[in-house]
């Protein structure tokens, strides 16, 4: 006869967080007017630099098939949900009219939980490919996603030729 | 109908019989029989206990030497049903344990009244099935998906304690705690709820059985 001691009934309801998201940063190389100061002389002059902006100035960003946003107005990084039934996860970026597709590719490797939660899918970063409208270049800073919060990916980004 | 009387009329004869089954050897002799025990405690917890759908038939043989060392082996099969969410687990397998006790009574040993402390290893061999297991995505969708014709195999420690009682001749009855450590906790790819042999994977260090037995 089992004598149970503990845990009497099992995990019927699953209560872990198992969101798998890439986090991801938008940034805009700009030309900015910067003051710089001579310390010896004390002199001030403005030069112009090139400089990572931030924000998004308005961009939205879903994922293709979705009506729901992942980001919105200025808001210069979210979380890009990552399929997990496939290696690729699509979304698209909106900016002054001009959309631009951008796949992330990865490999998936799943881990069983439990019957309640069923599979937590972790990736690891591939490649990212984009339709080229407003994305200039990516940097990959952390491959490994799991289902803690961080960020993964940068996204340079360009003014959007109309 | 027919069975059950008969069962009965064999249930009978037996318990009759049974003076003259005893069998007795020499306080002298290394070997003083063999006890087989069936676990009939399990059968009954697993039938009336709601945890998942569990059922599991288990035997033990040991052999009594110098009414002191009882090196013993016990083996039986269970099979195991659960469900969460829409997904399901079944999984059935055998198990076998071997191992050793002793008598700690120091005066008056006898081997109607046995008090036995002892260890064993158990492993088991598990085939089961986890079907529509919800992959809960709330941006994209949940997806589910099925994992047939797996396998499994574990193995555990046990330190266990029980008595062995004289009934009528031959007959007796026991029990035995066991306290089980499970070696193989992180292995395989999918932690099932129950393993043959084990019991339920989260479900406390300790388990108990009520042996009925034969003793020759």
């Amino acid at each position: 006869m089992t004598l149970v001691l503990a845990g009497c009934e099992g995990d019927s309801s699953c209560r872990q967080d198992l969101r798998v998201r890439a986090g991801i940063t938008i940034a805009r190389d700009t030309l900015v007017q910067v003051e710089v100061v001579d310390t010896t002389t004390h002199d001030t002059t403005w030069v112009w630099q090139h400089q990572l902006l931030d924000h998004t100035y308005g961009m939205q960003v879903h994922g293709l098939g979705k009506d729901s946003l992942l980001a919105d107005s200025i808001v210069s990084s979210f979380l890009l949900p990552l399929r997990k039934d496939r290696d690729s996860t699509a979304m698209v970026m909106h900016y002054a009219g001009v959309n631009d597709t951008v796949v992330v590719v990865y490999e998936r490797e799943e881990k069983y939980v439990s019957l309640a939660c069923g599979c937590s899918v972790f990736a690891t970063l591939k490649e990212l490919r984009g339709t080229g409208h407003m994305v200039d270049s990516v940097a990959i800073v952390n491959s490994a996603v799991t289902n803690i919060k961080e960020n993964h990916l940068i996204l340079f980004i360009h003014t959007p030729k109309k | 109908m027919r069975l059950t009387k008969t069962l009965h009329i064999l249930a009978i004869m037996l318990l009759a019989a049974a003076p003259l089954l005893a069998k007795e050897y020499s306080d002298s002799a290394v070997y003083q029989g063999l006890n087989l025990k069936l676990d009939v405690g399990n059968s009954i917890y697993h039938l009336i206990s709601k945890k998942g759908a569990v059922q599991q038939y288990e035997m033990a043989l040991n052999v009594n030497l110098k009414k002191i060392f009882y090196p013993t082996i016990e083996g039986g099969y269970g099979w195991g049903r659960d469900g969460a969410d829409g997904g399901n687990f079944y999984g059935h397998g055998g198990f076998a344990k071997v191992g050793l006790d002793l008598n700690p009574i120091k005066k008056n040993r006898n081997n109607d009244y046995v008090l036995l402390v002892g260890i064993r290893v158990g492993m088991s061999m598990m085939d089961y099935e986890l079907t529509n297991v919800t992959q809960t995505d709330a941006y994209w969708g949940n997806t589910s998906r099925d994992y047939p014709m797996q396998f499994r195999a574990d193995a555990w420690g046990e330190v266990v304690a029980g008595c062995q009682i004289k009934v009528a001749g031959p007959f007796t009855m026991g029990w035995f705690a066991r306290a089980h450590f499970l070696f193989t906790e992180k292995t395989g790819d999918h932690q099932p709820f129950w393993i043959p042999g084990y019991g339920y994977k989260d479900g406390g260090r300790f388990t108990f059985n009520y042996y009925l037995g034969w003793r020759f």
